[in-house]
């Protein structure tokens, strides 16, 4: 009888076994988990080093309470106060630009400029190169573009990942004197740009 | 009270199972008792959340196991693919069961004016029963030695008991990106703690 079930993200979707260690699940839902983890060697992993790691920060199982190590408890009205009070202005700004007002293009942005972020390229193996960029906060999507010398966009990829895997395939064939770069931007809910980076060289694969 | 082990439900289980089908059937119940003992771990911790009380707890899982062995005897348990289930069930209505005796034997010490005795110490908290103190140590150790990103992670998660998406905003990371680097990290604690980081632990690399 298999117990492994190395695929499960049922309680990456919800934090589950997060929840679950806390009290924080409803009857139904925990009960519901506990059949799960009956079956699930993964989700059970966690479950007890969850538990494991309570113990020893000396906080109970199964006891729902607040934040214990001094974090500040943010106040939802704040910031649901905050982000109309941002999509007012970017809602304004952007009326502002359709107008024809002239605003330089960052003024849509929710911040005067976009801030800069670093695009590393490095190869990962024959015909594989890994993209990587730090995380900007709030940002729903990266937006990465690759694009040729000669400004032809040869592929487009939207993820919420820090990192993205290109592979040969992936790309056309390199024609002589025609290298490919890379963008990144760093887009929030709104679609609004936080972070962009320089354009990069990809490396020959 | 005797003990039922893992190995000794699977001899009886296995053994009553063999009288009804194919000898060579009991081939496949060679990893029963393995397979049982983790059942039974998961099973304390069921009964232990709805009791809150580690000792009942173990009472219960030794009862489902009895009566699981009763049931087979009876024929009732053609597949032993359905006995994970069957004990779960079990256990959920031992404790359903004992927790009204126990609300209508509090009534009924109510109305004799009676005030039974304090719970023993060892029963308040199924975790302070359920990890050793050099479980615990052995934990402390290995969150010591993680790296300060995993142990602040981990802490986050199982300790104050944030979902992804609070994290990912704390530490300008996705939610996803919050969820596999938590995974990495519980394999390296897993791994640093020396519990059976083998593959069918099934945590996510």
């Amino acid at each position: 009888m298999s117990m492994v079930d190395e695929d499960c993200t049922l309680p990456e979707q919800k934090d589950l076994a997060v929840r679950y260690v806390a009290g924080r699940l409803g009857e139904p839902d925990a009960a519901a988990f506990e059949t799960h983890l009956l079956s699930c060697e993964s989700c059970w992993t966690e479950v007890r080093t969850a538990t494991e790691v309570r113990a020893a920060r000396g906080l109970d199982l199964f006891v729902p309470g607040p934040a214990s190590r001094g974090w500040p408890w943010r106040d939802t009205w704040t910031l649901l106060a905050a982000a109309a009070a941002v999509a007012v202005m970017a809602i304004g700004l952007r009326q502002l630009a359709q107008r024809g007002t002239a605003l330089p293009e960052t003024a849509v942005f929710r911040s005067s400029a976009a801030q800069r972020i670093t695009l590393s390229a490095s190869s990962a193996g024959p015909g594989r190169i890994r993209l990587r960029w730090p995380a900007v906060p709030e940002t729903e999507t990266y937006l990465l573009e690759v694009f040729a010398s000669d400004g032809a966009t040869v592929l487009e990829r939207e993820t919420s990942a820090t990192s993205l895997l290109l592979e040969d395939s992936m790309l056309p064939p390199r024609s002589a004197g025609i290298s490919l770069f890379a963008t990144v931007e760093a887009k929030d809910s709104m679609h609004q740009t936080l972070a962009r980076s320089e354009r990069i060289k990809l490396p020959e694969p | 009270m005797r003990t039922l082990s893992g190995d000794h439900v699977s001899l009886v289980l296995s053994a009553t199972v063999a009288l009804h089908t194919n000898l060579s059937d009991t081939l496949v119940f060679e990893n029963e008792a393995a397979t049982l003992d983790r059942l039974r771990e998961r099973l304390r911790l069921f009964a232990a959340r709805r009791l809150r009380n580690w000792a009942e707890a173990e009472d219960v899982v030794q009862e489902a196991l009895r009566r699981a062995i009763e049931a087979e005897e009876a024929g009732k348990i053609q597949n032993l693919a359905a006995l994970p289930a069957f004990l779960f069930q079990t256990v959920v209505h031992i404790c359903q069961h004992r927790s009204l005796s126990a609300g209508r034997e509090a009534k009924a010490l109510k109305v004799m004016a009676f005030q039974p005795p304090a719970p023993a110490d060892e029963s308040a908290d199924p975790l302070e029963s359920m990890i050793t103190e050099e479980q615990r140590r052995n934990v402390l150790r290995a969150m010591e030695r993680l790296g300060a990103g995993d142990r602040e992670l981990l802490d986050l998660s199982y300790a104050d008991a944030l979902d992804a998406a609070e994290i990912g905003r704390r530490l300008g990371l996705s939610p996803g990106n919050v969820r596999v680097r938590r995974h990495r990290a519980l394999r390296r604690l897993c791994e640093l703690m020396d519990v059976t980081p083998e593959p069918e632990r099934g945590l996510k690399r």
